[in-house]
């Protein structure tokens, strides 16, 4: 059984259910409808970055569904991105907001460690340059955080 | 009359300093002061061969050459550190390549070493002719940008809890002092995943520190008490600012009828 997404440019994307509903939106939306061909609109994400999660989710439909667990250690590792993730998360970073927005959580996973890896290792400074962000703290409130900082890591 | 040519290999220049590293190559004279520049790295070499160190030579500002006992080795590694390589897929990223700059000074520099082969009894002054140096070519290293980079620079606004869970990923330190420091939104988010601990101690002046720290922490260290071998007890509360607020209450409250 296929579906039909609509992207936010109007274009159809014809796909299995089963790679359509790795997204938990639109799993859920597919059990609201129930047996329909109505086409799913997706006003959120453009042609050119559904095709990216359509091939994201093709390429791990037989991954097994994960459940989160309240016993993971909050401080998650992100070391561990498999290899063909990774070369996919060097397309493009709207992905991540396309799988926040899908609630493709593997997916969500991957873009955020992406961005964590590149955030390691980094000054302020760097950081804002790699990331095109305005220091928006006066040198006082700079001063003050430096200082919280240091304190909390003298513990 | 034929005794040394004096081969400068290249110059380096780094930090401001200049050093020439020098090695005796071949055997012809050109001028007096080579040969004075000769007579040193002859002895120098003699005394490196009796300490089984490979020697470097380096002028002096007078023009009289030293011996550094410090592999050059080491030093390429000193500043071509592993951090070095993660800072500089930013540089690379902001059209900055200065740090390539400087690998490409290197590429074609070499380290020369020397092996003498020297005969039982060497005289510096009249055996000098049996060098055999070596040359040992230093490898051109690629640097190799292990993380996955982004094709744009510009993060897109995320939403908070993007950004959190992003936070998830980072340690303590780089939350601390990193993110932590970029910009108020960040600032603002990340704090939320920073753990700041506040210690109580049974000691004078340390109830009032605690109490300026206090709208920070999530835990508390509790010193039981003046013994360091003491053990301690760390309290972490999150959710529960009653429980929090009742506690600082029973401190101030017990500090206040100590002092009474």
């Amino acid at each position: 059984m296929t579906v039909i997404l609509v992207s936010s440019d109007n274009q159809d994307f014809k796909v299995d259910k089963e790679v359509a509903e790795r997204s938990i939106l639109i799993k859920n939306m597919l059990e609201d409808v129930g047996e329909s061909d109505s086409p799913i609109p997706l006003p959120n994400v453009t042609a050119a970055v559904l095709t990216k999660v359509i091939e994201y989710c093709e390429h791990h439909r037989n991954d097994p569904v994960q459940v989160p667990e309240e016993t993971d250690d909050p401080r998650k590792r992100s070391n561990d991105i498999e290899e063909w993730d990774m070369k996919f998360m060097q397309v493009d970073h709207e992905i991540i907001l396309a799988a926040n927005y899908l609630d493709i959580k593997p997916l969500l996973d991957v873009g955020c460690k992406t961005v964590a890896n590149i955030i390691k290792g980094k000054t302020p400074e760097e950081i804002r340059k790699a990331f095109n962000i305005v220091n928006d703290f006066t040198p006082e409130e700079e001063a003050q955080i430096k200082k919280e900082n240091e304190w909390a890591e003298d513990r | 009359m034929t005794i040394f040519i004096v081969y400068i290999s290249r110059h380096r220049l780094f930090n401001n300093l200049v050093s020439f590293e020098l090695a005796i190559l071949e055997l012809r004279i050109e001028q007096r002061e080579t040969f004075q520049t000769l007579k040193w790295a002859t002895i120098l070499m003699f005394v490196s061969s009796r300490v089984r160190m490979s020697p470097f030579f380096n002028l002096s500002p007078q023009g009289q050459p030293t011996f550094d006992s410090k592999l050059s080795h080491d030093e390429y590694y000193q500043i071509y550190s592993r951090d070095s390589e993660i800072y500089a897929d930013s540089i690379y990223n902001s059209d900055n390549y200065n740090h390539r700059e400087l690998e490409d000074d290197y590429e074609d520099d070499y380290n020369i070493c020397f092996v003498p082969s020297l005969p039982h009894k060497f005289n510096p002054k009249r055996d000098i002719a049996p060098f055999n140096p070596k040359i040992l070519r230093r490898k051109f290293v690629e640097t190799m940008v292990v993380q996955p980079l982004l094709d744009s620079p510009a993060l897109p606004e995320l939403p908070p809890e993007v950004f959190e869970l992003i936070c998830t990923h980072l340690s303590q330190t780089t939350l601390r002092r990193s993110v932590n420091r970029v910009c108020k939104s960040w600032h603002e988010i990340s704090n939320r995943c920073i753990s700041r601990t506040g210690i109580w101690r049974p000691l004078e002046g340390a109830l009032e520190l605690l109490l300026q720290q206090w709208p920070l922490i999530d835990t508390l260290e509790l010193w039981l008490g003046q013994d360091i071998e003491l053990p301690t007890k760390v309290v972490r509360v999150q959710n529960y600012m009653e429980d929090w607020n009742a506690f600082v209450a029973t401190i101030v409250g017990s500090a206040a009828s100590d002092c009474d």
